[in-house]
């Protein structure tokens, strides 16, 4: 479970404050695959950054599983989106110049893992999403939908709890995003991973079980949707 | 994270931009190749002087006069007289022509037991020694006696033309020497050696152009350097073997530091040049800092990561460097050599003392370079601390970055 209390986050621009949350309160829970909606703007990405550990709330704390992750140092927050999480975002962030199982691998490899263990890991989980005859391409020889899997690969292949996606479809066709998102819908239903989704395309939320909007870094409704 | 990969990793991004990295691996291997090369050079001067020198003793005091003036057998008696000097060697020096060398060589009338003492070991090519009698008899040098293929130019008992002055005369060649190498205080293999008393009678001067003054005890001949000055006043140039041995090596060490400190300014050029390399290489891997760290590198991870590719390019420019350092060398002295119509190398010069009118005085004697493992453990140490300098800060900034704002980073 993910109780984020009384959540800010303020951002400096020059001499401009920009307010990107405001006391935002809410929980997502274990198991559960949540969509997170709202205009640009509205907070949505930043809440998920903050989740990830990959930034910090200027007020308020985030629990996961009852840990509050401001008392984490810099060093247990790596460990933390190493073997807890697993971000993907919606511009892939995958490495240029490694292939697509040494992308899949990262985690393994900065976790420390020997390379015949993550190998064969990295294979099993690309051959989940199809993508065994492409293991030694580099990204750049991969389509805009192949590179999302293998982002979602190595977002797995630690077996974290949690998946954060960051506008995972933003910037796929219509049908690899759906192939994305009833992946994620597979992985709560079968693996008991919990989901978190940023997501602009209402479409999509009908796979979730709960959809959170946001507006203005603020709550504004949560809807449960009929499955 | 493995150190194996991160190795592995460091190569790979080192690897992904290869032109940028050679040029970084050869503008570190300039300041290692500079030291090693002309470290080289230095040393090997030295060795081969010290080593001429060697050869004629600690006991040996070199008397020469200016141009122009003679030594009388009344000035050779009063050395000789001196306490504590156990033998005196006079010799007659001059400037000469040989038919079929271009360059002019030294003439040396010495006797043939002198002879033995000045070279340490009479050693023979082709033919003998001659007898101490006023005749028309040449003991001639390897490079007078065999030409650059490596032939036989005069054989023993062959006639050489030699041109003293305005006359030519012929003499007899009885033997060739071995080859003792050219070196600065003796060039036995660019000399002619005859009978002194006929070089005497030749020139039609009864005198001699410098002496070679042994000592009883190698620890009296400050003192016998002293009392010889007192005799000549400043007429003659007294040096010791252990006084140019000495000045040898402190020049030597003098030019060495002046090495390190042009091979120092290239490693300054280097580190910058490195420096630069490693913050572009970071500002252009902001986005991929903030993929590591996103999927869990921690901080100090990234700073190895940086940390191993400095180490990376500070070692492979040690060992570019090394080979070209040695092959640069080797080369130098053939350079040199060759000439390139300098006057340097094989230029011949006086076999002793200053050089005779009208002949250029070799500025760089032959010799063989010598890598010191000192100078070469100094060249790479620089180097791997200099690129690690260079890179710590960039590694630093990178591992500092925050990871949301790297991502974000275009």
């Amino acid at each position: 479970m993910v109780v984020a209390e009384n959540l800010s986050k303020i951002y400096k621009i020059g001499q401009v404050e920009y307010l990107a949350l405001r006391e935002l309160d809410v929980t997502f829970y274990d198991e559960e695959f949540a969509a997170v909606v709202g205009p640009s703007g509205s907070g949505k990405s930043t809440l998920l950054h903050i989740i990830g550990g990959l930034d910090k709330p200027t007020s308020g704390r985030v629990f996961v599983e009852g840990a509050d992750l401001s008392l984490l140092s810099s060093d247990e927050l790596a460990e933390y989106r190493n073997k807890k999480i697993g971000f993907i975002f919606q511009f892939f962030n995958l490495i240029q110049y490694l292939t697509a199982i040494e992308n899949v691998e990262l985690p393994m490899t900065i976790n420390g893992i020997d390379s015949e263990k993550r190998r064969s890991k990295a294979m099993k989980v690309l051959e989940m999403f199809g993508l065994s005859d492409k293991a030694s391409k580099k990204p750049t020889e991969l389509s805009g939908g192949e590179r999302q899997r293998v982002a979602i690969a190595r977002a797995l292949v630690n077996d974290p709890d949690l998946i954060l996606g960051d506008e995972p479809t933003g910037n796929i066709d219509s049908q690899s995003a759906r192939v994305v998102v009833e992946a994620f819908r597979k992985l709560v239903d079968e693996q008991g991973v919990s989901v978190i989704m940023v997501t602009h395309n209402l479409e999509l939320t009908k796979f979730c079980d709960r959809i959170i909007k946001l507006r203005d870094g603020k709550l504004e409704n949560i809807k449960v949707t009929a499955k | 994270m493995r150190p194996s990969d991160t190795l592995s990793l460091s190569m790979r991004q080192l690897k992904e931009r290869k032109l940028r990295s050679v040029l970084t691996v050869l503008a570190i291997a300039v300041g290692v190749t500079s030291i090693i090369a002309l470290s080289a050079q230095v040393e090997g001067v030295k060795e081969g002087i010290t080593r001429s020198l060697e050869v004629l003793g600690p006991d040996t005091i070199m008397v020469t006069l200016q141009s122009g003036m003679i030594f009388t057998d009344a000035d050779v008696a009063r050395v000789r007289g001196l306490e504590g000097v156990s033998s005196v060697t006079p010799m007659m020096a001059i400037s000469v022509k040989v038919s079929g060398i271009e360059d002019r060589v030294s003439l040396i009338g010495i006797s043939s037991y002198d002879l033995a003492g000045y070279l340490g070991e009479i050693r023979l090519f082709d033919g003998t020694i001659y007898y101490d009698v006023p005749a028309p008899q040449a003991v001639i040098g390897y490079n007078i006696g065999i030409d650059e293929a490596g032939d036989l130019r005069y054989k023993a008992g062959q006639p050489i033309l030699i041109t003293i002055g305005k006359r030519t005369l012929s003499m007899t060649v009885v033997g060739v020497l071995d080859e003792y190498g050219t070196l600065s205080a003796i060039q036995p293999d660019n000399s002619v050696f005859m009978p002194v008393d006929y070089v005497k009678a030749l020139l039609r001067r009864g005198g001699y152009t410098l002496m070679m003054v042994k000592a009883e005890n190698s620890e009296d001949v400050e003192q016998i350097v002293d009392l010889i000055e007192q005799v000549f006043g400043g007429r003659a140039r007294v040096m010791s073997v252990k006084q140019l041995t000495s000045t040898v090596i402190s020049i030597t060490s003098q030019l060495n530091l002046l090495l390190l400190g042009i091979a120092g300014t290239s490693f300054i050029a280097a580190g910058l040049g490195t420096f630069n390399i490693m913050m572009i290489s970071v500002l252009e891997r902001v986005r991929e800092i903030g993929i590591l760290k996103a999927v869990g590198m921690k901080d100090k991870g990234i700073l190895f990561l940086y940390i191993t590719q400095g180490l990376l390019l500070g070692l492979f420019g040690s060992i570019v460097g090394l080979i070209l350092g040695s092959i640069t060398a080797y080369t130098i002295p053939i350079i040199l050599e060759g000439g390139f119509g300098l006057g340097f190398g094989r230029t011949p010069r006086t076999g002793l003392g200053q050089p005779q009118a009208g002949q250029t005085p070799g500025m760089i004697p032959s010799y063989t370079p010598v890598i010191s493992l000192t100078y070469l453990s100094i060249a790479i140490a620089v180097s791997i601390v200099v690129t690690l300098v260079s890179t710590a800060y960039p590694a630093w900034k990178a591992s500092n970055l925050s990871p949301v704002e790297a991502l974000r980073h275009e």
